[in-house]
């Protein structure tokens, strides 16, 4: 994203977006707001420095199920 | 269950991207000037100007470290310092504190490949472990970094012989790239792991590793399947299948050639002159690796073009040919005497010339001094062990 500089609208849209996406997730892996919503805060800001290369939609989800994972339920 | 987003989080996303995008343009425009225009020994003193403690910064100090590590490791060391610096003094509120953990984990990790590079890697493995540390405790939406870092970890372990943990740490590393869909470094893995199998020896498994990371070929880059191929090639040398070495050699040679990688083109060569002396050719041998050898001495690599020349002293002992091989082992001694290159690797030359002089040289010493010299890469501080298997009576 940060290679593609975006007006304020488009990002707000984009963003929007990236917390549906992993909202659904939270939803299909039945985890509880309490969790997925800082995993997906910290998921959106750590995406910001990935490699321009890599696919966004692959990465958060990866890394969201991943954070999961490792999280004391 | 569709929940509310909050408009203020998406505002603060938006906000904390164009940040970091003008950062990253102003840094583009500043760091590397302002490195050229200060002295190398008042560089850490750069890390307390509160314009250059931005994520900014140390994205153009990655940039700097990757152009400079392979030329200039010393550099690459002074600038990596110079980035941990600037990541450990980051204002706490001036990013989400994910982004800050994210940060100083990637330039410790670089500090570690800097290590690493100038062969100091007992420091590197505990400079990863703290990289790794940073993110382990801190965030653990930071899978893909961790990887990384981890990965690096395993290359170092590597050069530590270390390889069981290298090996596992490659497989879990391998396994997260594909989670996050990061073929380039899975592809990474892979290779790392064959070189791993040829360091041990294992030649015939690590052509298999080769040979699967090949079948990804689509995904592959140019430079990845280049090396791929030319790593098949020497595997399958030491597995005496000469005919499947020298299709992988010429076909990573047509790819170093389509990228322009001279010195590339100039080892896999190499590779089809050894070819030729272990199939039992060593005048072909000899013909193939004196412009090889000749080639190397003109981009001043002294080391690899003593190397080509062991192989040369290897041919000619098996042609029966001493004089040959004294004059050109002695070539060598000053080779690398004026090169300044490790004076144990100069011993255990000279040690193959007298050998020889004294008619006492069987040819498989060469090929002992060389793996020895190439062996000093990972461990400057081996002793030579002359072999009286290598003599003859």
């Amino acid at each position: 994203m940060l290679s593609t500089p975006m007006n304020d609208s488009d990002l707000t849209v984009e963003f929007r977006r990236q917390l549906t996406l992993l909202y659904d997730l939270a939803d299909q892996l039945g985890v509880p707001d309490s969790i997925a919503v800082p995993i997906a805060e910290e998921v959106i800001y750590a995406s910001l420095l990935r490699r321009a290369s890599l696919d966004v939609d692959r990465y958060l989800s990866a890394a969201f199920t991943a954070a999961v994972r490792e999280h004391p339920l | 269950m569709r929940r509310t987003i909050d408009p203020e989080l998406l505002r603060e996303f938006s906000s904390t991207g164009r940040k970091l995008l003008s950062e990253r343009t102003a840094a583009a425009q500043t760091v590397r000037p302002l490195l050229i225009n200060t002295p190398r020994e008042s560089w850490p003193t750069l890390a307390e100007y509160p314009h250059l403690q931005t994520c900014g910064t140390l994205d153009e100090l990655s940039r700097i470290f990757t152009d400079t590590l392979a030329t200039d490791p010393q550099k690459a060391h002074a600038v990596a310092e110079l980035a941990v610096s600037v990541s450990e003094g980051l204002p706490e509120d001036a990013y989400p504190s994910i982004i800050r953990w994210q940060v100083r984990a990637h330039a410790w990790k670089d500090l570690g490949k800097a290590l690493r590079y100038l062969g100091r890697n007992e420091e590197a493995v505990t400079i990863f472990h703290h990289a790794d540390e940073i993110l382990d405790k801190n965030a653990r939406s930071l899978g893909h970094d961790r990887a990384i870092v981890r990965f690096n970890l395993a290359m170092s372990l590597q050069e530590l012989e270390r390889f069981n943990e290298s090996l596992r740490l490659l497989a879990e590393c391998k396994s997260t790239f594909i989670e996050f869909g990061d073929d380039r470094n899975a592809a990474l893995c892979v290779f790392s792991e064959g070189v791993l199998l040829q360091r041990l020896r294992r030649f015939r498994e690590a052509r298999e590793v080769y040979l699967r990371l090949l079948a990804t070929a689509p995904v592959l880059d140019m430079d990845t399947r280049a090396a791929t191929h030319h790593a098949i090639g020497f595997s399958s040398i030491e597995l005496g299948e000469f005919t499947d070495a020298e299709q992988n050699l010429r076909h990573a040679i047509g790819l170093y050639q389509q990228l322009g990688q001279a010195i590339d083109i100039l080892k896999a060569e190499a590779g089809r002159g050894r070819l030729e002396i272990r199939a039992g050719n060593p005048q072909i041998g000899i013909r193939l690796l004196g412009p090889v050898r000749r080639k190397f001495l003109k981009h001043t690599l002294y080391e690899e073009a003593g190397l080509c020349g062991l192989e040369i002293v290897e041919a000619y002992l098996m042609l029966g040919q001493p004089s040959q091989a004294e004059t050109l082992a002695r070539t060598l001694v000053g080779e690398f005497t004026l090169a300044g290159l490790n004076t144990r690797a100069i011993t255990a030359l000279g040690y193959l010339s007298e050998a020889i002089a004294a008619q006492k040289a069987k040819p498989a010493l060469a090929n002992h001094v060389r793996e020895y010299i190439i062996s000093l890469r990972y461990h400057p501080e081996r002793e030579f062990t002359p072999s009286y298997l290598f003599l003859t009576e």
